[in-house]
């Protein structure tokens, strides 16, 4: 046997898929380790416990006596529990439970301990919701962006905040995108610099927390994107993300630098790699297509479709 | 502004660097339970067991920079664990050969037979292998995860790469 076979083998190995469900198994592993670490904690717990009450019945006394304290609680963003930190697997991740009539109602964005944050919270008639719905979240880069998918999703009146999220040191972008059936509402965060994100899940009420940090070691790559032309209405892409979707293509949606939208098929390292996707894929769609070299954070140039006219 | 996060600042900061070393770390821990087990199933199972044992004793590891060897010395075992408790006869999958192969047909049997003379070694040779071979680290970074003697993996790695020479000539 000659020795070289085995280093052959490192390439195939790299390859082996990872299944959709290694978050999910991950995120139930760290849930056992909480709720083992919090009963190993629960004699310690019981031992304070009393004096936890009488500090909150003072608390509660103070809150009730005083109206400055109980005014002050007012700016805190509405934070429930940690359901989980999210796992992301090639950047995305999912997570909440099914929901409907849910609407978007509030975005926030603060700075805390060196992390940027932004909090997201969700209602249903008027009340605050106690678990986030059904969502998943995907980070691309060039450019960086964070689209979220909201199912049960049919109202976004947090969209007045926007402006609040443009004052993140890291945000450069937040628009919503159109989605075909109305089943969810989409968004898109985009950033002006390549960042470290963490995600938390958390219920009564129902919130999702994102902690931004710039992601000073990252090397910028040249990219290659396999793409439409740019539309000044989302539905069009929708038409086009439901044909690709037979592909198993997860596309995204992106703002040029003109603020015409556009369908970002795939992006390659390479040239030559676009190039046979797009060959492959003009053979079965009548969708126009073409390839477009960017990198970081450069604005995706405005190739109008022309369509609607005038 | 206040932040409703409930943990003191230590543990929140343990917690943090606990789910991004799992983070950064999940998809090489799968590929090196699955290069024991060869199935998704067990393979998963395997990561779950790492991540809990992984969680319960995080508050231990002494020295960030080792938190790679310790994880990873905690999937080996538990692999291994998995192994011996289930005592299944773990094959190569031909199937997966096929369709993750860089290589071209005439390369095929080659390659399936030095996968089951990977399978006929012992758990300690097999682990070097998949380390040194698959993970391509180096000699001493297979030596802290093992703890033992860069000497003694260098044994087990000779010894297991002469017995894959006798298997192969069988």
């Amino acid at each position: 046997m000659d020795k070289n076979n085995l280093y052959g083998l490192e390439k195939e190995y790299k390859d082996i898929q990872i299944p959709s469900e290694l978050n999910h198994v991950v995120q139930t592993g760290i849930e056992r380790g909480r709720t083992k670490m919090n009963k190993r904690s629960s004699n310690k717990f019981l031992n304070i416990c009393a004096s936890l009450i009488l500090g909150l019945t003072l608390l509660t006394a103070s809150v009730n006596i005083s109206p400055t304290f109980g005014h002050s609680l007012e700016n805190i963003p509405y934070m429930g529990k940690l359901v989980k930190v999210l796992q992301f697997n090639n950047g995305t991740s999912e997570g909440g439970t099914v929901t409907d009539g849910t609407d978007i109602s509030g975005i926030d964005s603060f700075e805390k301990e060196g992390y940027e944050n932004i909090v997201i919270n969700f209602s249903q008639y008027d009340m605050l919701q106690n678990d986030v719905g059904a969502f998943k979240v995907k980070y691309d880069e060039n450019p960086y962006t964070m689209t979220f998918e909201i199912n049960g999703a049919r109202y976004i009146s947090a969209e007045k905040d926007f402006n609040k999220i443009l004052e993140n040191k890291y945000v450069k972008d937040i628009y919503t995108i159109v989605t075909a059936d109305d089943s969810a509402i989409r968004f898109v965060i985009e950033f002006d610099r390549p960042v470290k994100y963490k995600i938390e899940e958390r219920k009564d009420p129902a919130s999702l927390v994102i902690s931004l940090k710039e992601d000073e070691k990252y090397e910028e790559k040249k990219i290659y994107s396999l793409r439409t032309e740019s539309y000044v209405y989302g539905i069009f892409l929708t038409h086009f993300e439901e044909k690709l979707a037979a592909f198993n293509i997860e596309t995204r949606q992106l703002k040029d630098e003109d603020g015409l939208l556009f369908l970002e098929i795939q992006s390659f390292e390479t040239l030559e790699e676009a190039e046979e996707k797009l060959e492959e894929l003009s053979k079965s769609t009548d969708i126009e297509m073409l390839i477009e070299e960017r990198m970081g954070i450069k604005e995706p140039q405005s190739y109008p479709s022309g369509y609607p006219s005038e | 502004m206040a932040i409703g996060f409930s943990k003191n600042k230590l543990l929140r900061e343990r917690e943090n660097s606990f789910l991004s070393l799992i983070n950064e770390n999940q998809e090489k821990l799968y590929r090196i339970a699955y290069s024991y087990v060869k199935n998704k199933d067990d393979a998963l199972d395997i990561v779950q067991e790492t991540v809990y044992k992984a969680y319960l004793s995080y508050h231990k590891v002494k020295k960030i920079q080792y938190e790679n060897t310790w994880l990873t010395k905690i999937l080996i075992n538990t692999s291994i664990d998995f192994i011996k408790k289930n005592k299944k006869v773990v094959t190569t999958d031909i199937k997966l050969i096929e369709n993750t192969s860089h290589f071209n047909n005439d390369n095929l049997q080659q390659k399936v037979e030095i996968k089951e003379a990977i399978d006929k070694l012992n758990e300690k040779q097999k682990t070097v292998i998949i380390l040194r071979f698959y993970e391509d680290m180096k000699l001493e970074e297979i030596a802290k995860i093992l703890e033992s003697p860069v000497s003694t993996i260098k044994s087990i790695l000779y010894r297991a790469l002469n017995e894959m020479n006798i298997n192969l000539k069988e």
